[in-house]
């Protein structure tokens, strides 16, 4: 995987502070963290829809879906377009009305049973998600959040490293596949 | 709060015993009686309204998104806050954050502020203090604004320097709540940018009423004159005076010097940001170049031949762009110097030339009577030489410049739209510029890309001249801004309005930042025109507005009328013009309800909040102006939507539609607290998306007081759109239904079967108000 050899936002001039995202140097590792988590949320963006670094994400979002993992919510215009193609979302949410949601440790989730341990970003503009991780690093301590898209995100709490399309897409698909997923 | 009450300025004063300069004389206020009986609230303090922000704040809460982890402004600093960590101060995060959102609406409002005692003195001088104000036979509420916070009636230039005195007052105390071991609460922060946001809207009110009665501008004129936009509307066969900014007098005195010298067909004024707006207004005939974001491309096109400047928004590089296309800069006001020597006391011939010869690439200017005269002499003077220099490169040159690029992408990354600059690059290196032309559609101006590349590829230039065939056509209508809302008008769609039957007024507003170009506002304002919502805007949202033409080569403006009624199209001017838009809204419940105005903010901002289905969209809001202009409509009970840059102010402020308990108000008849659903359910948040930002306008038109017919119209609206854009009944359509009456005839079977899922029941529409003293039974 092709990684700049220091961790940098993928958006240069957007550097935060002193606490910054852990890269997830293999798909394995990332394959560690899904399992150590009790209740996952994906959480897909407004350019969900979009080809992102030429990678359908739509494909990416099903392979993921298709690990039995997580829980997925949508932004207002991506959710309906996933439900098309088969991929269920519990929620059509924008991403900022979900960060306010996430960040209140007295939230009872989607299904009223409680609050996620790891939610996933994946498919968003990166500011939009730059910011929302921000909020979430800051007043949803307990949530370890992280961006799935082909960008360093320094807010997350674990980041895919900034990598081309194919690398992404290969990522991903080892993920799934070893959760036997076909 | 001291107040000065009687102001007595005396510039020079020479007796046998004494003289004196600059003597000024106070007094207590004489507070004149009209027919209004003065409210609570005259010249609020910083506290006066904090429990009515409070309420909100409650309801509304902030969702901070820390734009930097660190405090770094002291000494004892930096300081990290994150994971709960306190500074050496003792700060936390949501009050630095707080502390943040305050200073940004102290600068937007000292701005406003600023620009509002330049104008002022500038026409008291011009034009006396006794400068009647008087906007015509169908305004009789002049200053709904000034009215509402400060409980005076304005009849004369003069009696806005008292408003404007208080307002400079106040905002001086508000960022002195920013030192450290000041304000240490994020609800307190956050009730201070309420506070400035509120002074911002009377400085808006101030510097536009000043300017319409002084300077003749259209007085409410729903047929304001259509004038041209675009840099093809540019005649570049003559000299070409271009004016950045927003303060007019400097421009306004160009316009002067040509028609008294009867030149005026000789030479080109056009203009870009505010000032092209104003301009306009004092004088038709000036054209629109058009948003602040085109101010590089027009200086590099080489159109200008003299660039002057006055304030706000004009870019911090004007002057080296300027000297590349050997195009002289006057700078005109004290806020902006830019490290030119003065020559305000020289002849003006010898300043001419200086700067056609070039030994001087600017100057600064102050006088802005004389301002007309050096720049018109100066653009005749220069313009032979000139020859419309530019800064693009040839068409010859675009493909050797794009066979530089590396691929490196760091133009990608320094974008903030993150724009496939590197893909367009490439295929130009190809003799391919379709995708430079799409790039230009979308491209915000900012020129971080040339900054960024390794290659000194100057990859905005490229961008420009490989879309030359759509700017080279870019010629449009905007219909000038025609400043405040008539009261005839209010009396008109007043009860529509507060009964729900007009849906919703939609307000376009604020800067060029948007994030997928500026179609998608002229899509978002079209979708509502056409439903019939009434449709307002200012400042470079107006202009953008203008930038499209249907397959019939109309604009916006010249489909839908300038009413302020359903389904029209208002232009209320520049960024100061906003003040018209807050304006409506108040006159709305002070004409229409007749609440009384006088120094009763809280009344009416509860009375807009629960009554007045009216939106703002920001959608490319980037300034700290757009900042204190957005906290003025919170505090007034406005919501505000903002594009996605718009959510780098870094905090929102948001409902928990999931929260019943946030959603009771009482209801005035009989004091009982009653549910009355999310409305409207954000007072500032941030769209992803325009299908998103279309919903989310529909819905946040909704307010408890809308009567079943009202509810109606809206919600046929909310799911028509939502099943448009989003592919589905809303999923919180069952907390805006109050009674089987408000739901759409048409729908009304799919929509009982969606509410029977969600168990839902009647519940009573009540008389609402967040505001126990309100209560009418005891």
């Amino acid at each position: 995987m092709s990684t700049y050899r220091f961790p940098e936002p993928w958006a240069t001039a957007e550097i935060p502070g002193p606490r910054k995202a852990a890269i997830i140097p293999r798909p394995e590792s990332l394959v560690a963290i899904l399992r150590r988590a009790n209740r996952r949320l994906l959480v897909a963006g407004s350019k969900a829809l979009d080809r992102i670094e030429g990678v359908d994400t739509v494909e990416l979002i099903r392979l993921l879906h298709s690990t039995k993992l997580f829980t997925i919510v949508a932004s207002r215009n991506t959710a309906y377009r996933l439900e098309e193609v088969g991929i269920p979302t519990v929620a059509s949410i924008s991403v900022y009305e979900l960060g306010d949601r996430l960040r209140d440790s007295s939230w009872t989730g989607f299904d009223g049973v409680g609050g996620y341990d790891l939610v996933g970003f994946i498919g968003f503009p990166y500011i939009t998600l730059w910011l929302v991780l921000s909020g979430l690093k800051h007043f949803a301590p307990k949530i370890s959040t992280i961006s799935l898209d082909p960008y360093y995100h320094p807010h997350a709490y674990w980041s895919l490293p900034n990598v081309k399309g194919s690398e992404w897409y290969s990522f991903i698909k080892k993920v799934a596949d070893s959760f036997g997923v076909m | 709060m001291s107040r000065r009450d009687f102001n007595l300025r005396i510039k020079k004063l020479v007796s046998d015993i004494f003289q004196a300069e600059g003597l000024e004389i106070s007094f207590g206020r004489i507070l004149e009686e009209w027919e209004e009986p003065l409210g609570p609230t005259p010249f609020p303090s910083i506290t006066d309204l904090r429990r009515w922000d409070h309420i909100l704040l409650e309801r509304y809460k902030p969702f901070y998104m820390p734009f930097c982890d660190l405090c770094c402004l002291c000494t004892m600093g930096k300081c990290d806050l994150t994971s709960g960590k306190r500074g050496a101060c003792g700060i936390d995060m949501p009050a630095q954050q707080s502390r943040i959102v305050l200073l940004a609406a102290c600068i937007g409002a000292a701005t406003h502020a600023a620009h509002a005692r330049h104008l002022l003195e500038y026409l008291v001088s011009k034009y006396g203090r006794d400068h009647p104000i008087d906007l015509g036979g169908n305004i009789y509420v002049e200053a709904p604004i000034i009215r509402l916070v400060c409980g005076i009636k304005p009849r004369i230039l003069g009696d806005l320097e008292d408003a404007l005195s208080y307002v400079e007052e106040q905002i001086i105390s508000l960022l002195a709540a920013t030192h450290t071991g000041q304000e240490d609460s994020w609800i307190d922060f956050e009730s201070k940018v309420f506070h400035a946001g509120m002074l911002d809207h009377v400085a808006l009110e101030i510097a536009d009423l000043a300017q319409i009665v002084a300077l003749g501008y259209p007085k409410g004129d729903p047929e304001a004159p259509l004038v041209e936009i675009g840099l093809a509307a540019i005649d570049q066969s003559k000299p070409v005076i271009l004016v950045v900014g927003h303060n007019v007098p400097s421009a306004a005195s160009i316009v002067d010097y040509l028609v008294r010298n009867r030149m005026y067909g000789a030479v080109e004024v056009a203009g870009i940001c505010c000032t092209a707006h104003d301009v306009s207004r004092y004088n038709p005939m000036a054209k629109i170049v058009g948003p602040l974001s085109w101010q590089l491309r027009f200086v590099r096109s080489g159109l200008p031949d003299v660039v002057v400047v006055d304030e706000q928004c004009i870019r911090a590089d004007i002057l080296l762009e300027a000297a590349r296309v050997k195009a002289p800069v006057i700078a005109t006001s004290i806020e902006k110097c830019m490290g030119l020597p003065d020559a305000t006391s020289e002849p003006i011939d010898s300043i001419v030339e200086k700067l056609v010869s070039g030994s001087m690439p600017g100057i600064l200017f102050l006088d802005p009577d004389r301002v007309g005269e050096l720049a018109v002499k100066t653009a005749l003077k220069i313009f032979p030489y000139r020859q419309k220099i530019r800064s693009l490169p040839s068409d010859e040159d675009l493909k050797t410049l794009a066979s530089k690029c590396r691929g490196c992408r760091f133009c990608e990354r320094a974008c903030p739209n993150n724009l496939p600059i590197a893909e367009a690059i490439n295929a130009a290196s190809k003799g391919d510029f379709n995708a430079l032309a799409y790039l230009y559609e979308i491209c915000i101006g900012c020129g971080k890309c040339e900054e960024t590349c390794p290659q000194r590829i100057p990859v905005h230039s490229v961008i420009i001249q490989g879309a030359r065939k759509i700017w080279r056509n870019e010629r449009f209508k905007i219909r000038v801004g025609r400043g405040p809302i008539q009261d005839v008008e209010i009396r008109n769609v007043g009860r529509p309005i507060v009964f729900g039957e007009i849906p919703g007024v939609i307000a376009f507003v604020g800067c060029s930042n948007y994030y997928n170009g500026g179609r998608e506002i002229v899509e978002i304002a079209e979708e509502f025109l056409k439903r019939n919502y009434i449709v307002v805007a200012s400042g470079c949202a107006a202009m953008t507005l203008a930038m499209a033409k249907d397959d019939e080569g109309r604009s916006l403006y010249e489909k839908y009328t300038g009413t302020f009624d359903a389904g029209g199209l208002v232009n209320v001017g520049s960024c100061i013009s906003n003040s018209h838009i807050a304006g409506a809204a108040i006159k709305i419940a002070a004409i229409f309800a007749k609440r009384n105005l006088r120094a009763n903010y809280e009344e009416i901002a509860d009375y807009i909040l629960n009554r007045v289905g009216a939106v703002g969209i920001a959608w490319g809001a980037m300034s700290q102006k757009a900042a204190a202009i957005a906290a003025g409509f919170w505090r007034l009970g406005v919501p505000v939507i903002v594009g996605p840059h718009g959510a780098k102010y870094r905090r929102l402020l948001l409902g928990r539609r999931d929260d019943e308990n946030s959603w009771y108000v009482y209801d005035a008849r009989t004091g009982d607290r009653v549910y009355s659903g999310p409305a409207p359910e954000h007072l500032f948040v941030a769209a992803e998306s325009k299908e998103e930002a279309i919903v989310m306008i529909a819905k946040l038109c909704m307010r408890p007081n809308d009567t079943s017919k009202g509810r109606a119209i809206k919600l046929s609206h909310y799911i028509d759109l939502s099943k448009k854009y989003l592919g589905c009944l809303p999923d919180d359509l069952h907390l805006y239904v109050r009674k089987e009456a408000d739901i759409p005839l048409t729908l009304k079977s799919e929509v009982l079967e969606f509410l029977k899922s969600k168990g839902w029941s009647e519940k009573p529409i009540p008389d609402p108000t967040l505001l126990p003293r309100l209560v009418r039974k005891r």
